[in-house]
């Protein structure tokens, strides 16, 4: 009896949060739309190229007015991967030789060198396409995951050593720093871009946006090496009962 | 320096990411590389507090923008508080750790994560974006759940997840109060909703105000959403209990108190929250108390009296909420210094008697005080203070928070919270101080006289506040002043 | 076309919520926690909208954008979101090693022995 009753009184209460969710929303956008004053959004889309040299609105936002937000963000993937790390010690490879079919495997061999141009492009056009170092880092660590998956797990630890992910990650995290510095250093703010003095380049151009492509290729490297390092920590266990 | 506020967060997260580098390259100089971080982040704060004790508060734009299109930091004399209690933590931390601890405790990442968990709390302290906060709030708490369960036994893993899961809450509510206010006034920096919040209809505000109460009541153990707090305490062990509880804990009632005052405006548009509060507060010091008076283990004992001291804590808030009510945030700013120092001290010292008796049940710590009469002294000075003895600066928090309150009721509570209290540290007394223990304890090993001399100079602070309490006083109703913008004038 | 999207974005919540509130295996917690968070960052997207307007990238003869700001508080939030789902499976997988079990209450049950 108890059994039945709780999944429905659980979605009951479910669906009369979500109505609330759902007014509450509304109500908030309607307040919003009806106060006058300049937008936020105008602000941002008239004014970004002239002040960041990026074309893409919102890498400008994530990258130059609210970069510090990205650094924290970029620092909370850096704790998961030392937290997983620290919850699940040291990889063990399985034994095991757990690899795909050779049809799979001849197929991806010769497409992954696309795969890799993807992310890359990507991360490098960050500013004047959708995209950016996030994105891409993302898809450059399901590269590594996919090595992984299709090759076996010691094939992938040869081809990219989790000490070079680490190292990868590490060097990027604090390149990340540095280029705020840099900021500092120029006599401006931290993070700062264009007040630092830094070239914006012709807006639209793969060189343009001042220190954005930077950080978008810092970002990328970083995401890209803590994501596929925590499928590393993830996946280097054969959780098996006889492990207890 | 003008670059103060943005380098008190940057300097523990460089610092975090160095000593991880410096763990995987030349773990020689790990201990060196910890101390460097801790002492540089400590004189930043200090820096920065110093500077922002005089009127008008520091104010600072990564990357020059300007709000509403960039993110501003802001330090005034009240954040100031808090940072000189985070440089006390993390010097603190790291000091008791070097004297406390093997070297086989320096592997692994406890300490890169104690450097992130204080820059991340310090980025709570000075941001005034509300996105930004969301995003050190969501840092602090996978730094948290990394220093909770990284001891790899069974139940620490198990007290990581519930932790996780609560949290996991407590920030989908923080991220949803934060898009209701983007969408309601077009920005998310904390200086402009405060112009603005007075269009919003009075029902969203509450909607908005009660996601945040209840998202930060979850961070610092309101009841009833501190059931994670006693496990997670034990899981993580009483050097890393000691940091969550004494200044992880502060900080999110920091939060709760900047929200409430600045872009809130909860004392004037939203006055009814407060009796609200106060019931809470009221509800979470005896359900604590009482919770504590039962517990067997000296370390869950310790994590539940934390949570009924959240309750004072929010009990100060909730009297504040006539406007101008400088008199009672001071009380509550009060009880927080002294909380911070005096819990931090319990617990320190408790590792001490844990390591002894090698076990946190209070049944085995039968006659620990002979072994180590200094530790156990400076133990029973900050019980002293945290229930409430005078002079002890413990028992001058406690009663500016009473006198603060416009009702009895919450005297009464106050009053029977400090007779609970008492109870259960009078316990442990009994038992430390027995004559004979029951069985030879373990041959004790070296105690550091630094790991000794941090637990008593924290204790010895506590007591030596309550001689000077009159000017103390006026210090936190300065702070609180510029928290409720009366700018400390009577 | 706002409203359609608050609604999918509170049935998601609901889904979330209930999987979070019901479920007992930690692997569907751990799934229900993303799906709750995801609608977040689709009640953020609606947010954005503007009618007629378009991708925040700027090229020449476009006038009309969304607002780009919820979509880079979106981007933020999806990525913070990722770090605690990898942190609460990696927990979990922990639990499995050395508890053998992914139920949540038959976790608990053991810890209790073990006090």
């Amino acid at each position: 009896m108890i059994r039945r009753v709780v999944p429905v009184a659980a979605g009951v209460f479910c669906l009369l949060l979500a109505a609330g969710f759902f007014l509450v929303l509304r109500g908030a956008v309607e307040t919003g739309s009806g106060r006058d004053g300049p937008l936020l959004r105008d602000l941002f889309t008239t004014s970004s190229v002239d002040e960041t040299g990026s074309v893409n609105v919102v890498t400008a936002i994530l990258m130059d007015y609210r970069a510090f937000d990205t650094l924290g963000e970029a620092t909370v993937i850096f704790t998961a991967v030392a937290v997983a790390a620290a919850i699940l010690g040291k990889p063990r490879p399985t034994e095991s030789q757990r690899t795909m079919g050779l049809l799979s495997r001849r197929l991806l061999s010769s497409v992954l060198p696309l795969f890799l141009l993807f992310p890359l492009f990507v991360i490098a056009h960050g500013h004047i396409s959708p995209g950016g170092g996030f994105q891409g880092g993302v898809s450059l660590a399901v590269l590594v995951i996919l090595i992984h998956v299709a090759f076996g797990d010691p094939f992938g630890q040869n081809v990219v050593p989790l000490r070079l992910l680490v190292m990868v990650e590490y060097g990027a995290a604090l390149g990340l720093v540095a280029v705020g510095m840099l900021g500092i250093v120029q006599g401006a703010s931290f993070l700062a871009n264009l007040a630092a003095g830094f070239p914006s380049g012709t807006p639209g151009s793969l060189l343009s946006g001042g220190v954005i492509p930077v950080l978008n290729l810092l970002v990328g490297l970083k995401v890209a090496a803590g994501l596929s390092s925590l499928y590393i920590y993830l996946s280097g266990h054969e959780a098996s009962r006889g492990d207890r | 320096m003008s670059h103060l506020p943005v380098l008190v967060v940057v300097v523990p997260i460089a610092g975090g990411f160095l000593i991880s580098l410096v763990d995987l390259i030349l773990p020689s100089v790990k201990k060196a590389a910890v101390l460097a971080v801790a002492l540089s982040h400590g004189c930043v704060l200090v820096l920065a507090a110093f500077a922002a004790l005089s009127y008008p508060p520091l104010m600072y734009v990564p990357g020059s923008w300007l709000p509403p299109v960039g993110i501003a930091l802001r330090v005034d004399s009240f954040s100031a508080l808090f940072l000189i209690l985070l440089a006390v933590g993390h010097c603190g931390s790291v000091l008791f750790r070097l004297g406390s601890e093997g070297s086989r405790q320096w592997e692994g990442k406890t300490a890169a994560l104690t450097a992130l968990l204080f820059g991340a709390l310090a980025g709570v302290v000075v941001t005034a974006d509300l996105f930004n906060l969301f995003v050190f709030v969501e840092l602090a708490t996978v730094c948290t759940v990394g220093l909770i369960s990284r001891k790899q036994r069974p139940d620490s893993s198990v007290a990581g997840f519930v932790y996780l899961m609560i949290a996991a809450v407590s920030g989908a509510l923080l991220l949803f109060a934060v898009l209701l206010i983007y969408s309601a006034t077009g920005t998310v920096s904390m200086s402009l909703v405060a112009e603005r919040i007075h269009e919003v209809p009075a029902a969203l505000h509450g909607v908005i105000l009660g996601a945040l109460v209840v998202s930060f009541g979850i961070k610092f153990g309101m009841v009833p959403f501190h059931v994670w707090q006693p496990r997670a305490y034990h899981a993580a062990g009483t050097t890393t209990a000691g940091v969550l509880s004494g200044f992880g804990m502060k900080v999110y009632l920091y939060a709760l108190f900047r929200l409430l005052w600045g872009p809130l405006q909860a004392p004037l548009l939203l006055p009814e929250i407060f009796p609200v509060l106060q019931v809470l507060a009221m509800v979470t010091i005896l359900v604590g108390h009482l919770m504590a008076l039962l517990e067997n283990n000296l370390i869950r004992m310790l994590a539940l009296s934390s949570v009924a001291h959240g309750g004072y804590i929010l009990l100060g808030l909730a009297a504040a909420g006539d406007v101008g009510a400088d008199a009672a945030v001071a009380a509550a700013l009060f009880h927080i210094a002294a909380h911070a120092l005096m819990k931090s001290s319990l617990l320190w010292s408790a590792h001490h008697a844990i390591s002894l008796a090698r076990s946190s049940r209070i049944v085995d710590h039968h006659g620990v005080a002979r072994e180590m009469p200094v530790v156990m002294a400076a133990f029973m000075v900050a019980a002293l203070a945290i229930a409430g003895i005078p002079p002890t600066g413990g028992f001058f928090s406690k009663w500016l928070v009473a006198l603060a309150q416009g009702s009895l009721l919450p005297v009464l509570v106050i009053a029977l919270g400090t007779v609970i209290s008492m109870g259960y540290y009078a316990r442990y007394f009994v038992v430390v101080m027995a004559k004979r223990p029951p069985e030879p304890l373990r041959q004790v090993r070296s105690r550091s006289i630094l790991s000794t001399a941090v637990v008593v100079v924290f204790a010895g602070v506590v007591a030596a506040a309550g001689v000077a309490q009159g000017p103390l006083q006026s210090l936190f109703v300065v702070m609180a002043g510029s928290l409720t913008g009366s700018g400390g004038l009577p | 076309m706002q409203n359609a999207a608050f609604v999918a974005a509170a049935l998601v919540f609901a889904i979330g919520l209930h999987g979070m509130l019901t479920r007992r295996n930690m692997i569907r917690i751990c799934i229900s926690i993303s799906v709750m968070e995801s609608s977040l960052v689709m009640a953020l997207v609606a947010v954005a909208y503007v009618p007629g307007g378009s991708a925040p990238i700027v090229s020449d003869g476009q006038t009309m954008f969304v607002d780009p700001l919820p979509h880079a508080l979106a981007l933020t939030a999806i990525v913070i979101g990722a770090g605690i789902l990898a942190i609460a499976l990696a927990l979990t997988v922990a639990m499995y090693r050395h508890y053998g079990t992914t139920d949540v209450l038959a976790v608990f049950g053991k810890t209790r022995e073990g006090q």
